[in-house]
């Protein structure tokens, strides 16, 4: 998947995120299923829901990160097939 | 917020043997558990008018919407009150608190120098066993055996070491000798290691073990457990919890303890 999408992502309805320190954890209410976030995971999740786009996220982690954006590209269409298969975030 | 011994409920904010009143009756879950010695099935219902927990052998509670009373129909014979005795110290004391913002944890748990160390663990994992060796050592007493309430006033973590414990005799229940609460200022959460070693949890961690060591949170419902996920993740902010591990055989106990003062005592002053 070629991130240049002007997709917009949220957290699911059911879905709830804390931040704690610099890591965060989820919470899916209908299942009562848990999800802790590392640093990197919770600034992915972070960037995804709060840009306007998929692109945006993109760019905005790609100067976050010394990573080549190669891996950050790897890193964030895993993290993204993740939770979207887990219910976590939808498309709006 | 005030905790009320068992005697106490009968006379102050929770009310007994009200049976005219129409009772909750959408049915919410079924939680299987263990109580009274048994693996069971409690029936939850919930409405705008509380919660109703029906419980095999006990009998049934109902619990007020904020949790301030508990209305419960008083059984007969004197073998099925005890029971349904011990059951309203379990899932419907426990709820109605949650519906005042004061978790349970299943914790034990010592005072040292007016504060509180809670003890997480598994069942086996010595919480008891251990809380009671420390509880003999001079300044230290025994604050919980097996469940812990917990609560932030005004932003800070507070216990409270006078909820009723069940294994306890009533001669050496905690609520005898220590206030209403106490700051909660560490929290360890036990193992099982060859030799003593304390870690620390990271931010996420502490915030998931509070939530899985919290007693009867599978009764909650979507509103409760938010309330439950944001009291977890503000704790885990100011608290982080350490893991201590130890090798579990009785004559390491000395040593064992000897080190925990001293790791309690960094930070309890």
């Amino acid at each position: 998947m070629l991130i240049t999408s002007q997709r917009k992502y949220k957290l699911s309805d059911k879905v709830i995120l804390h931040k704690v320190g610099d890591e965060g954890v989820l919470l899916k209410l209908d299942t009562q299923e848990y999800y802790a976030l590392n640093a990197s995971g919770l600034l992915m999740i972070d960037k995804l829901i709060h840009s306007d786009s998929l692109e945006q996220a993109f760019d905005s982690l790609i100067d976050s990160y010394d990573s080549p954006p190669g891996e950050i590209h790897n890193d964030l269409e895993n993290l993204m097939d993740d939770l979207i298969q887990q219910g976590i975030i939808e498309q709006y | 917020m005030e905790l009320f011994f068992v005697e106490e409920l009968q006379n102050k904010n929770y009310q007994l043997e009200n049976p005219l009143i129409l009772p909750p009756s959408v049915l919410a879950r079924h939680v299987k558990g263990w109580l009274l010695n048994q693996h069971l099935t409690i029936t939850q219902y919930e409405s705008d008018r509380g919660y109703w927990l029906e419980i095999p052998d006990a009998g049934s509670f109902w619990i007020s919407p904020g949790g301030e009373s508990i209305n419960l129909f008083r059984k007969s014979s004197s073998s099925e009150l005890k029971k349904q005795n011990e059951a309203l110290l379990g899932p419907p004391l426990v709820l109605a608190l949650s519906l005042q913002g004061i978790w349970c944890l299943h914790a034990s748990a010592v005072e040292v120098n007016g504060n509180l160390v809670a003890f997480l663990g598994k069942s086996g994992d010595g919480k008891s066993t251990l809380a009671d060796f420390l509880a003999q050592q001079p300044g230290v007493k025994l604050a919980s055996d097996d469940i812990l309430p917990i609560m932030l006033l005004n932003g800070s973590l507070f216990a409270s070491p006078q909820f009723p414990q069940l294994k306890l005799p009533a001669s050496i229940q905690p609520a005898q000798y220590l206030p209403p609460k106490l700051p909660l200022s560490k929290i360890y959460l036990l193992k099982e290691a060859p030799t003593i070693a304390t870690d620390s949890l990271s931010d996420s961690e502490t915030a998931l073990t509070l939530i899985s060591h919290t007693v009867a949170a599978r009764l909650f419902n979507e509103l409760l457990l938010s309330k439950h996920f944001e009291f977890c993740s503000q704790v885990s902010r100011q608290v982080r919890v350490q893991t201590f591990a130890y090798p579990r055989v009785y004559s390491q106990l000395p040593n064992v303890v000897e080190e925990l003062l001293a790791d309690i005592s960094k930070k309890v002053v």
